[in-house]
Formats: C-alpha cells, structure tokens, sequence
C-alpha cells in the first residue's frame, strides 16, 4: 500500500499554483489546437485577441465573430468561419491548414475556412 | 350627282306612279341620298303617320262588326275591349273624290329647318348684321374618305401619266383593287390603254425597283454543333475536427499552462538545457503513456496490484495452517523441560530456477518485517554460473516478489538501513553492484567496473555504513583478494576507494585484529562494524580461518565460526577467546539474535541448526535441530521483530523456523523479571547489555564491575 502510494506521490506532483501567476496566464491567449503555418497562425491570433479585446467589455461575441470572420476574410481569403463563446461543442469538416482553436480569457474561440 | 338626277326627272316621276303618296314615298325613300334622308323626317311624317290610321280604319271594320255581333248575343261582361278611333278634332272630313285626288310634292335640295335670318357681330362695323345665306348652309357632312382616284382630265393625273410613261407600270391596277368602283374603272381602262401604248418601255424598266413589290426571304447558315465542356479541379484538402469548449476546460487548459510556465520558469533559474518543446514533449509523452497504461486494462497497474493481492489471498488460504502456526503456535513441550527449545519448521522458500544453486547469502529487510533477500550462487569454484537475487515476503510464501539475475554468483548482499530498497550485491567475480528493487529492473544503478575498480576475487561481504557522517552513501566491502574498499555513491558514478590491504606481516591498523600478525596478503572473508564506533570495524580472513565474525550488542564482543567446527566468542581486547563450542560440523554461518544479547544460532554443513543461549547454558545449545536431510546449511539470520530464523542450504532453499519460547527468552531464567516486563521497559538495550556483561562476569572475573 505504502509502495502504491509512493508511485501516485509520483504520478500527481502537488503542485501549488500561484493566484497571480495564473491571473497572468489567463490574459494572454492559449492555443488549444492550430495546425496553420507559424506566420499565419500568429496573424490569425492577434486577430482574434484584437477583436475579443474590442468587444470584450460589452460581452458582444457576436461582434466579435463578425469582426474576426470579416478580418480573416480580408486577410487570407473568403468563406471563413468563426465561432466566440464561453461554452459550445463543434464537429466540423474544414479546410487543412487554416484550422485555429485558442481560449483566451473565459472565452474560447474558433476560427477555420469552411 | 344622285340628287341632280333625281331633280331632272320630277315630272316622270310623279307621272309613273299613280298608285297613291305611300308608294311615292317608298320611292323617293329607296332612291333617297344622305341629302334627302336628313329632309324626311320633317315632312314626310305626316303622310306616313296618316296613311296606318287609315289602314287601321279600313282593317278594324270587320273586327267591329264582329264585336258588335259579339255584344249582341253576349250580354255579359266578358266581351273584347271595344276600340274606337278617335279622331282629332281639326281632322278633315274629306270625301271620296277629294281622297283620290293626287297631291304632288317636290322635293328641294333646300334645308327648310336652316334659319335663314342670322345675324352676326361684326367687329369691322361695330354692330349686328345679318348673315347672308352661304353656299355650305345646306350641306352636312356625314361621311368623307380620302379617295386615291383621280380625275383623268387633272393636272395631277397628267403628271402621273407622265412618270407612268417613264416606268412603265401597271401598279394603280395592282394597288386599286377595290377603290370606288366606277371611278377605279375609269382609271383602270386609262391604265391599261397606257399599257398598250407603253408596252414598249416596259422591259426597259423592269430592273427598276419597286418599294412596294418586295417578298420576305430568308436564309440559315450552318449552326456548328455544340460541345459543352467541363473541370473539376481538386478540391483543396479538408479535416474533420471536433472538440467542447466549456468554462472547466478552459480553467484545465490554463492550470496546466501555468504550470508548465512555472516549471519552465525555475529552469531558467536554473539551468537552460531543457527547452520548452522538451518539455512540452515530455508532458505529452508522459499523458500518453498513462492513456496507454489505462487502455490496456490486462497490463495495467492497476491490474498488477490487483493479481498481487489475489496472490497472497490465494496463498495465505492455501497454507492456513502454516500462518495459523506462525502467529499462534507455542510448543508445550517447553514449560516442561526447561532449558530446551524446538524449532517449528514453517515455510520452504523455493523456486525452479534457484533448485541447482547455493544459498550464500540471506538478508532481512530492515523496514519491511516480512521481506527478505536472498542471494544465490556457489561456493565452489569449478561449479560457477549465474548468480541471482530474489526477495521473498512472508505473505507470499510460494514465489518472490523480485526476482534480480546477474551475471556472476552473488555471495553476498545487504539493504540499507534507511533506504530499504537500496541493495548492494557482492559477486564471485568480483564485481559490486547497487540494485533498487523498487525500481523492478533487472539493471544495477550502479556497477562495478575495471574502470571503477573492482576486486580481483570473489568478495565475501559488503555492509552499507550507516554511521558515516559524509552526507553520499557508501558501503564497504571485502575480498579474498586482500582488499577492503569503500564504495561512494555520487551523482552519477559509483566510486572505489581502498580502504587497506590485509597484510598479513604487517600490522594493519591499530584497530585491526590482532590475532592477524601473519605475513602476506591475508584472504579477508568478513568484517563487521562496531555498533557503537562507526570508525571501528573488524575483518575475518582465511588464515585467521574466522569465516563469520558478527558483532555484538555489546560493543566489544564478537563471535566467530570457522570450517574447523568451532564457534568462538571473543572480546577483542584479548587475544583468547571468552567461549568456544564445538559443534562436530564445519560450521556454516552464525548470528546473534536482534532481541537477546546472549542468544545466537549456528548453522552446520550436518543440516543442523544449533541455537545457544548462553543465560541459560553456557556449554550446550539450547536446541539442536535436523532442519534438512541432504542438503549443507549455508546461511542463517534472524527476523529483527518476529521470532523467526531463516536458514539457506546449498540446494537452493530457505526454510523459516519459528523459535519455541524457551529460546526467546530475554531474561535470566532464574532472574525474578518477567519476560514481558523485559520487553516493555524501555531500556531492552540496558537489560540485554546488563545481561551479558553478568554472564561474562561468570565467565571471566575480569568483567565483574
């Protein structure tokens, strides 16, 4: 018993989390999954922190989508799609290389050509 | 035209028809023009409206006579209306030759309803005057068409003549089919005198166009066919994908990145070898494995606790007897003889693989109670192989809970004290090696090597050094070839150092044994530390033909068994030993008990297991027990808590004995104190050192204090 206890001792460090250093990380935003070139993965973020930024007070997502959808649009062709939210589930069929799925904040976001 | 022949022919007229006014009327109507008709209403009604009374009158006479027939043989009220004519009262009576006589009437062009005394304003002279009757008085117009006829004799017509001449054309036949009939006739037979006259002419202006004689004509060219033609490039390359979002999994997400950060965080404090994708790496390799470890259920962790536990189950029912006896059995026998004990043999610690293997050497773990090691591999020279280690518990009593190969014979193995899952490990060949058995790997930590150092020839003990006051680790160890040397754990390396060579000429140090004043390299085969000094130790050599030398409770005390049958307990301030047993066997091994200061067991090459208690019987053992037919016992050592020795034979076995009450006695047996008394108190250490220095005062007058 003693042994086992050791071995999830190991397994599940206790590790203490700072309050400050985790209000920190939370500002800055958090690629969940990105499978697009670096440059462009990096463009495709500030993108989508500018607009959350934009909107983020007024709490409108919708703006937000818009503003970022419309940007992408601009930026690296049409037929993008983009989903704000603080909680939603997807599947969804999309082009290689421009898939984009960050949180930032409490909110997630996500962001591919259809 | 119509009305000017009428009016030349008045008189004719009249004349030719005699029958009466209604018949004039008739005529005149029928060959009555637009002129005429306006006139007609204004003075032929009278005649008109005249002429039906009178047919009337002439009709109803019949009718009446017939009424008045009626009303004569009738009487009644249902007879017919009766019509009377009533005639007006200016109406006049003519006779007969006045009805027949004919009145003749002319008929003018003349309007009698047009006023013939209007008078106009006349601006010239400033006042009225009267209009004189004009040409167009008479004249409405009821109808008009434009006519394209034209007077043969006209200007206009000569003018055509003339073009017509010019052309030669026939088209005012072709375009007056149906104009006013007699007119278009006229021109028609002017035409076609023209014709004649310009017969000549006409070919000449055939090739004239005519704006009017034209035909539709229309023509298709060839239609190429049609080809429709389609591509259908590649669509560009798609990926499913499919995740949740919620407010928990974001809180995950940014917990393990702060986590991550933080670690990186002290890297950079520390050393900047590791770079974040490493550890990025690392993270996710190590998720992986657990996702693995949890896939596969039949290989899991999990699983192998579980089968661990149905193990020892299976086992502790299976032999139910046995651990009945081990935690309650006590011989009877002992309360009536006194100063004799019996070992209860328990269990057999055996596996096929060990069966053609010596045990050489056994060790208690000094944390887990139930948990030995036991070092296999042969003592004799012509019959060397691969040594091995495996570590039985107690409550698995049928196979051992590691199993360690290694390359050469182990002769010899010890835990550390406080780290019980360090093992160091002497082999024939000379090598030491560090096991963790907790790390359930077949490799050594660490090794000995030519490089390292090693030890020429087979090494006969190794014993971590508790007491060291160097915080690395370190073990001693010995060998045949001479030496005693001190291995230092590091970070990464296992480090050798000489301690001495045992000279057998010189004197080695002046904590060595003294009995060791031989000359050349001296085959050491143990040494032991001293409990209470760590920079005292003694060492066992070949020549001294100690083979055992363990130490004692009581700081300078030791015992010693050789080959040569004898046990020896000694003191090593004196060069004579205190004791000495003679036991008729070369004597395997021999070891004090932890709980007792005067009891120790000896086993020899006979199968037998001698225990002494030297507070109860100084000259004989307490119990000397056949524990094995065949076989030679090798090693013996005593459970520090329970009341069990081991013994290891030259087949490959271990037996457990469990000790009869009368060899675990910690008092005097004629000491007034309890046994449990003993335990209690505590001061043990006290009471047993007490004990031994009473026995050694009855031994040698030297100890009486």
């Amino acid at each position: 018993m003693r042994k086992q206890e050791q071995e999830m001792a190991k397994f599940s460090p206790r590790v203490t989390i700072d309050e400050e250093e985790f209000q920190r990380c939370t500002k800055k935003p958090l690629v969940k999954y990105s499978d697009m070139p670096t440059e462009m993965g990096n463009e495709a973020v500030e993108v989508c922190t500018m607009a959350l930024d934009k909107f983020q007070n007024s709490r409108d997502y919708e703006g937000a989508s818009v503003l970022i959808k419309n940007t992408l649009d601009k930026k690296f062709g049409n037929s993008w799609n983009c989903v704000v939210g603080e909680g939603f589930g997807f599947d969804i069929n999309c082009q290689q290389k421009y898939l984009l799925h960050l949180y930032y904040g409490k909110v997630g976001m996500l962001c591919y050509k259809s | 035209m119509v009305l000017q022949s009428s009016k030349s022919t008045p008189t004719t007229k009249q004349n030719a028809i005699p029958s009466g006014s209604n018949d004039l009327i008739k005529q005149s109507r029928r060959t009555s023009s637009p002129v005429s008709k306006t006139r007609k209403p204004s003075n032929s009604t009278k005649p008109v409206q005249t002429q039906p009374a009178s047919q009337k009158k002439k009709k109803k006479k019949p009718k009446d006579a017939h009424s008045s027939e009626h009303d004569q043989s009738t009487t009644t009220a249902f007879h017919e209306p009766i019509r009377r004519l009533i005639k007006p009262a200016s109406q006049l009576e003519l006779s007969a030759q006045e009805l027949g006589e004919v009145v003749t009437r002319v008929l003018t062009g003349d309007d009698p309803d047009v006023p013939k005394n209007v008078c106009k304003f006349s601006f010239k002279d400033k006042c009225y005057k009267p209009d004189p009757p004009g040409q167009g008085d008479n004249m409405a117009t009821h109808f008009s068409i434009q006519g394209s006829s034209m007077h043969v004799d006209s200007e206009e017509c000569k003018k055509y003549r003339e073009r017509e001449g010019a052309f030669g054309e026939q088209m005012p036949k072709a375009t007056n089919p149906d104009a006013n009939g007699k007119v278009a006739s006229e021109t028609q037979t002017t035409t076609t005198s023209s014709a004649t006259s310009t017969a000549g002419k006409t070919m000449k202006t055939d090739h004239i166009k005519n704006q009017f004689n034209y035909s539709d004509r229309a023509s298709q060219t060839f239609n190429n066919p049609l080809k429709s033609r389609g591509v259908h490039t590649e669509p560009p390359p798609k990926t499913q994908f499919s995740e949740q979002v919620t407010q928990w999994m974001i809180y995950d997400s940014y917990k393990d990145e702060c986590i991550i950060n933080m670690m990186e965080h002290k890297q950079d404090s520390g050393s900047r070898n590791v770079s974040f994708e490493d550890k990025l790496a690392s993270i996710v390799l190590e998720k992986g494995e657990a996702a693995h470890d949890k896939s596969d259920m039949m290989h899991s962790k999990d699983m192998a606790i579980a089968l661990k536990i149905i193990g020892r189950l299976v086992n502790q029912n299976a032999e139910d007897e046995i651990f009945q006896d081990f935690k309650y059995y006590e011989d009877k026998a002992d309360t009536i003889k006194p100063g004799q004990g019996t070992l209860l043999p328990l269990w057999r610690f055996s596996t096929e693989r060990t069966n053609r293997k010596q045990v050489t050497s056994l060790c208690w773990n000094p944390l887990y109670n139930d948990l030995f090691a036991v070092g296999y591999g042969s003592y004799e020279f012509t019959r060397q192989g691969v040594g091995m280690v495996c570590c039985y518990s107690l409550k698995n009593t049928s196979y051992p809970e590691y199993v360690i190969g290694t390359e050469s014979g182990v002769m010899c193995l010890d835990f550390h004290k406080h780290h019980p899952s360090l093992l160091a490990v002497g082999c024939y060949d000379g090598t030491v090696s560090l096991y963790d058995i907790g790390n359930r790997s077949n490799k050594p930590i660490y090794s000995s090597s030519i490089r390292s150092g090693k030890h020429s020839d087979p090494i006969w003990q190794v014993r971590w050094n508790e007491g060291g006051s160097s915080k690395e680790m370190n073990f001693y160890s010995i060998s045949s070839d001479g030496k005693v040397a001190m291995w230092t754990m590091s970070k990464n390396e296992m480090k050798m150092e000489p301690v001495m060579l045992l000279k057998l000429a010189n004197n080695v140090s002046t904590e060595d044994l003294e009995e060791t004043t031989l000359t050349g390299l001296a085959g050491g085969c143990s040494f032991d530390f001293n409990t209470s000094r760590d920079n005292l130790f003694l060492v066992g050599t070949e020549e001294a033909i100690f083979t055992n030398v363990p130490r004692h409770t009581v700081a300078n005390i030791f015992i010693s068994c050789s080959a040569d049958w004898i046990i020896k307990i000694w003191d090593h301030k004196s060069t004579q030993c205190l004791l000495h047993f003679d036991l008729g066997n070369a004597v395997g091994d021999v070891c004090w008990s932890p709980y007792s200061s005067t009891v120790f067991a000896a086993v020899t090459t006979d199968g037998r297991v001698h225990v002494f208690d030297l507070a109860q019987n100084k000259r004989e053992p307490l119990c000397s027990q056949k524990v094995v037919r065949k076989a030679r016992l090798t090693r013996a050592s005593f459970n520090s808590k329970d009341y069990i020795l081991i013994v290891g034979d030259d087949r490959g076995v271990v037996h457990s004995l469990k000790l009869s009450p009368n060899l675990r006695k910690l008092c005097f047996a004629d000491d007034e104190t309890k046994d449990e008394e003993c335990e209690n108190e505590l001061g043990n250490a006290d009471v047993q050192r007490m004990k031994m220095m009473r026995l050694l005062a009855s031994i040698d007058k030297k100890y009486v204090q």
